[in-house]
């Protein structure tokens, strides 16, 4: 993939020859501090929970562009997050690095690291300050948390008295990390805690959207596969009946584990004007696994209304996240096996259901949150939002419940405050 | 000489004077001379980072500062748009990876200079302050 890419790269510079002339370029940043804080002593995506934290939300970056001549142009954004392969502790991070090549109106060709479009707000959900969410609903941007990716967009607007409209081709792969949160020890191997798995995962997909003067309409779809990058096979558990009316799944390494997890992703936004000011903002993702039985099979949505006041933006929204039934049964089967001891060896069995459980991905659960941001001139805004999420048999994706708790079946509320600015 | 005679003489002169005190009202775009007349969808996609090539001319637009008179009269009249818009439009396009606002300058004046100087460059000043030479793209 990396000799693929350097020739995508040559390719596109051979075809249009770079005049040397004075480079145009220019520093932008953005960042945000925020705060959140639940009443739930069980942390929420990873890091939310009763002591509060700020290490949800906040970050800092900077965006170089740099305009070779007005048909190409270098876009390079640096940020430094809380990291991504761990719960504590922040690290710096490449989030674009990509070369544009517009050799007309019409068309733009980038090559480098690069967004996937997917969502309404892919591309800028690292600055805050253009949008008003304390943060964009989890239920819809948590089923698709590796935005970043190294390959190739290719992207074709036009226009006419509709709007504009625009489609966009990318593909390309990155290597990230699986996020698992283990109760109980799993199988014996480890202790119970989290773990990030390093994955590698392709990509491709299609992105429509349509813009006119006051509102927005995208529509996208992905094929990816992912695989662990130590070469591991995802396990396919197999149902096994040691004795009428009793049954577990076996997780132990067989001929039909897989190599690659195939899913595809089908995601629909609209950003609307409705009447005196109002704004509907909803989204709908739908992801559906290929081969891999797995929480990832999963559809979120969320639906908002917002109305700008002056200054004041304040809004209100219902975000839903579900895993397929018949992928939320395997979960309640798992997380609720008890094999009598005359199945021997019972208890290993149980725990090995249990670690399943975990290893499985899966959610349930809805959220309601009232919110209002504040815009501090052009630049800048306050935000405060105050959210309830009800969980319905468990979201082991978003909540750590350990061990001896119930995982499903309860709520919490999550109070977030911040500030977010670009310059 | 009688009253009508010398009516008919100084008549002529008025016309002449009050031509002269009529200056041009409106806001010019104005342009490079290979940047062929524009309509007013064209300026306006053109300020939106939404036309970059016209007949093969690469556009490369200015704006007056923020903060100027001109600059809010010109948003409002040719792209629809108060200032507060049109700086989160180009934050958000920037931060998406889009491409960076045109470049600010400080006066009509540097304007003129720079529409006169490089190609596919366009601007706007007051209709009153184009100087004779400078190409006007479109008048409202």
């Amino acid at each position: 993939m990396k000799h693929r890419l350097l020739s995508l790269l040559a390719a596109a510079c051979c075809a249009a020859p770079l005049p040397v002339l004075a480079v145009d370029y220019s520093v932008a940043g953005f960042g945000t501090l925020g705060y959140a804080r639940s009443d739930s002593p069980y942390a929420y995506q990873r890091v939310i929970d009763s002591g509060g934290t700020f290490n949800r939300d906040s970050l800092f970056g900077v965006q170089l562009d740099a305009s070779f001549t007005p048909q190409w142009s270098a876009t390079l954004q640096a940020r430094m997050s809380p990291s991504d392969h761990a719960d504590k502790g922040w690290s710096p991070t490449l989030s674009w690095a990509f070369l544009t090549w517009r050799p007309d109106n019409d068309w733009r060709i980038r090559v480098g690291k690069l967004r996937m479009p997917a969502y309404l707000h892919s591309s800028n959900m690292d600055v805050a300050a253009t949008f008003d969410f304390a943060r964009l609903p989890a239920e819809v941007y948590w089923l698709s948390p590796t935005p970043d990716f190294t390959g190739a967009s290719v992207i074709r607007d036009w226009s006419n008295r509709y709007g504009d409209f625009q489609l966009e081709a990318h593909w390309g792969r990155t290597d990230t990390y699986w996020r698992q949160y283990f109760r109980t020890s799993y199988l014996g191997f480890k202790p119970p805690g989290v773990y990030y798995l390093p994955i590698e995962l392709e990509v491709k997909g299609l992105t429509f959207t349509y813009r006119d003067a006051e509102d927005v309409v995208k529509l996208s779809v992905m094929d990816a596969r992912d695989r662990m990058q130590s070469g591991e096979r995802w396990k396919v558990p197999t149902r096994v009946v040691p004795a009428p009316g009793v049954s577990y799944y076996d997780f132990i390494p067989g001929p039909g584990d897989v190599l690659y997890q195939h899913f595809r992703v089908f995601v629909v936004g609209a950003d609307l004007g409705l009447w005196q000011g109002v704004r509907l903002q909803a989204e709908y993702a739908k992801r559906k696994s290929m081969e891999v039985p797995g929480g990832i099979n999963s559809s979120g949505g969320y639906v908002s209304l917002r109305k700008p006041m002056g200054a004041w933006t304040p809004y209100v929204y219902y975000s839903k996240a579900k895993a397929a039934e018949r992928d939320l049964e395997f979960y309640r089967q798992l997380d609720s096996s008890n094999l009598p001891a005359s199945v021997d060896p019972s208890g290993f069995i149980n725990a090995m259901q249990r670690s399943g459980a975990d290893a499985f991905g899966v959610l349930d659960q809805h959220t309601w949150g009232v919110g209002t941001s504040y815009s501090v001139g052009v630049n800048a805004k306050l935000k405060a939002e105050l959210a309830r999420t009800r969980i319905g048999l468990g979201s082991n994706l978003m909540v750590d419940v350990p061990a001896g708790r119930e995982p499903g079946n309860w709520g919490f509320n999550v109070l977030s405050l911040s500030y977010s600015f670009v310059f | 000489m009688g009253r009508l005679a010398l009516g008919r003489l100084f008549a002529p002169l008025l016309l002449i004077v009050a031509a002269g005190a009529v200056r041009a009202e409106g806001i010019a775009v104005v342009g490079h001379e290979s940047v062929p007349r524009l309509d007013a969808v064209t300026v306006q996609r053109i300020f939106t980072g939404r036309v970059v090539e016209l007949n093969g001319v690469q556009i490369t637009a200015v704006n007056l500062t923020r903060g100027s008179g001109l600059r809010g009269r010109f948003l409002a009249s040719f792209v629809g748009q108060d200032e507060e818009k049109y700086v989160a439009y180009w934050t958000v396009r920037r931060f998406v990876g889009l491409g960076m606002p045109p470049a600010e300058l400080a006066s009509s004046a540097e304007v003129i200079q720079f529409v006169s100087r490089r190609p596919g460059a366009v601007g706007y000043v007051d209709a009153s302050e184009v100087p004779p030479g400078v190409k006007v793209l479109l008048l409202k």
